[in-house]
């Protein structure tokens, strides 16, 4: 907790810190989110595909 | 081992192994950032700016990780046109590329308290973001073709070129003189840094390796569904 408290009091550094870990957080979660939404995507659209598929035969 | 490149098999397993892998990269992640502000201090010449590194490093390392299994997924491919080889170095570009990003820029923030810049045309950040420009180039031309396997081949080609880039990123800081400082963790030394500092460096490593594992294994899936789905366009027409 000690270090914590010490890096919440260095204002000039804290700023580039949360900086550095917000920016990668966006970015990371961003693939994340964005991958899950793509397969989702694929994975409707191929059921779609294989129902119409079977309806033909 | 050879049971498994078979995509659909691929898929069953990959279904199976998913939740365990997603548990594992938010323990191993939490547990990294707990270590990284609360339990390890900060550097005496360069702060509290040194918790970037726990961000900053990991993501290094999974931007030439990720590449070299790309090189060799399209070494694979093209040898023995492999197709789960071309779907997982597919799948693994755009991931290479946000770590990428995420190093380049965490660098970048890290390097303007500590050298007084945001930016330098220093061999290592030069070669860093040829590295992002070349999982550019592979998103680019894997979709440039209306054929996936022209795409593909191509895509391959370009990766194995850039395996020469890897060697670049890894030893600039040794060939030339540059403002990044040297590795601190070399495979046959022992580390320069403290363990206080090396248990979160660890940590989130491994977190987001396995958070890698965990997307790659997502986006395999979207791939695997992709190609069906242009199957069954090519049986309709």
């Amino acid at each position: 907790m000690e270090y914590f408290i010490g890096l919440l009091n260095n204002k000039v550094h804290l700023k580039y810190v949360c900086l550095a870990y917000f920016i990668s957080f966006f970015l990371i979660s961003g693939l994340v989110l964005l991958s899950k939404i793509r397969t989702k995507r694929f994975e409707k659209e191929h059921k779609r595909f294989e129902n119409k598929n079977e309806g033909q035969t | 081992m050879f049971k498994f490149s078979n995509p659909k098999r691929f898929q069953e397993l990959s279904d199976n192994v998913y939740p365990w892998i997603n548990f594992l990269a938010f323990v191993f992640i939490l547990i990294g950032l707990y270590y990284s502000f609360f339990n390890s201090p900060p550097d005496y010449l360069q702060g509290e700016t040194v918790r970037i590194m726990y961000i900053h490093v990991p993501s290094a390392w999974l931007s030439l990780m990720i590449y070299s299994s790309m090189g060799i997924c399209s070494i694979i491919s093209l040898i023995w046109k492999h197709t789960l080889a071309d779907i997982i170095s597919r799948s693994c570009a755009p991931i290479g590329a946000s770590f990428t990003l995420v190093t380049l820029i965490t660098g970048s923030i890290w390097g303007k308290p500590t050298w007084g810049t945001w930016w330098v045309w220093d061999a290592r950040l030069t070669s860093e973001l040829i590295l992002l420009f070349i999982y550019l180039g592979h998103i680019i031309l894997s979709n440039a073709f209306d054929d996936f396997r022209k795409g593909d081949r191509n895509a391959s080609i370009l990766a194995i070129v850039g395996l020469i880039n890897l060697p670049i990123i890894k030893w600039s800081v040794d060939w030339w003189n540059t403002l990044h400082q040297p590795a601190s963790l070399t495979k046959f030394g022992a580390p320069s840094i403290d363990s206080v500092m090396l248990f979160p460096l660890i940590f989130m490593a491994l977190g987001l390796t396995f958070l890698f594992v965990s997307i790659l294994l997502d986006r395999i899936k979207g791939e695997i569904y992709l190609r069906k789905i242009e199957l069954f366009k090519q049986d309709v027409n």
